[in-house]
């Protein structure tokens, strides 16, 4: 089990980061996914375990964006802030300051290609960014993927294309 | 078809380097989310569902207050009936953690401004 988590925490990690775009909160949904992994299913076989595993990491990503749209709710509410209802709604608790934020040292080794990348991929509707990221970088199959989803194996194939179609667009002139 | 395989190809290559380059302090708590688990497996759960329960009645409440008090009581709109419906559904007991923050934030928004 340790090998396992050890093998798929790192892509998990940034494909929730890729979703939520919050390093602190990726590194929760992570945490929070490891252990409801291990607590329900460490007697599956482990052939099934990434796909039971990545399911439980998009329904935590799933909580994370209903647990946000709560938070919007609730400042759009606070005493005074209905002036400011034009400008996109700040959470407070994001803008409190990441005590572990990378230095501007780390950020700039960070490659331009990644980045832009990563810019693409944060633009795709979740969904999609999340289906093309399970079949083209961990390798699941349409099935799996369906099954990590909570979807229909057409429902995976349309979001794939979809975001392969996007990526081509917008990568054209980045990559060699 | 062979410009869509180097595409991926590419795009997974770029990945893979990002999953590599992960900061010491991030796959440090990688590796601490990963042994908690790993502890906790044998670990019998704590019921949420009564305390999540109370908390999402606490939680609607709050919301019911902030609502009635404003200075121009906003209409119920289809956005709210959906965050009532999270709330009441007691699925994340995380959530109500945050709703204990934005009804302190309520409370103490006239302080705030003076400091």
């Amino acid at each position: 089990m340790e090998q396992f988590l050890k093998s798929v925490e790192r892509r998990a990690f940034r494909m929730a980061e890729i979703a939520t775009g919050i390093r602190d909160d990726a590194l929760d949904v992570l945490q929070d996914a490891m252990l409801e992994f291990v607590r329900a299913y460490a007697h599956k076989p482990r052939e099934q375990w990434k796909p039971l595993f990545y399911r439980i990491v998009q329904n935590e990503i799933r909580d994370w964006y209903r647990r946000r749209k709560v938070r919007q709710i609730f400042v759009s509410l606070l005493p005074g802030r209905r002036q400011d209802q034009e400008k996109e709604e700040e959470d407070p608790i994001q803008l409190l300051s990441d005590p572990e934020a990378p230095d501007p040292f780390t950020e700039t080794k960070a490659s331009e290609a990644f980045k832009r990348l990563e810019t693409i991929l944060r633009e795709l509707p979740l969904r999609q960014q999340q289906v093309f990221l399970l079949r083209a970088w961990e390798g699941l199959s349409v099935g799996e993927t369906a099954a990590a989803m909570g979807c229909t194996q057409g429902t995976v194939k349309t979001h794939y294309s979809r975001a392969l179609n996007t990526l081509q667009e917008n990568l054209k002139d980045n990559w060699p | 078809m062979s410009q869509e395989k180097e595409l991926i190809g590419h795009i997974r290559r770029l990945l893979d380097e990002s999953a590599e380059d992960i900061e010491a302090a991030t796959a440090a708590r990688l590796a601490l989310a990963r042994s908690r688990a790993l502890r906790e497996k044998t670990e019998r759960r704590i019921p949420w569902r009564w305390p999540a329960l109370g908390l999402a009645t606490a939680a609607a409440a709050i919301l019911a207050f902030m609502m009635t008090f404003r200075a121009a009581p906003p209409q119920l709109t289809a956005e709210h009936r959906e965050v009532l419906e999270i709330i009441a559904s007691g699925q994340n007991l995380e959530l109500y953690k945050d709703l204990e923050f934005y009804a302190w934030l309520a409370k103490n928004q006239d302080v705030l401004k003076g400091g």
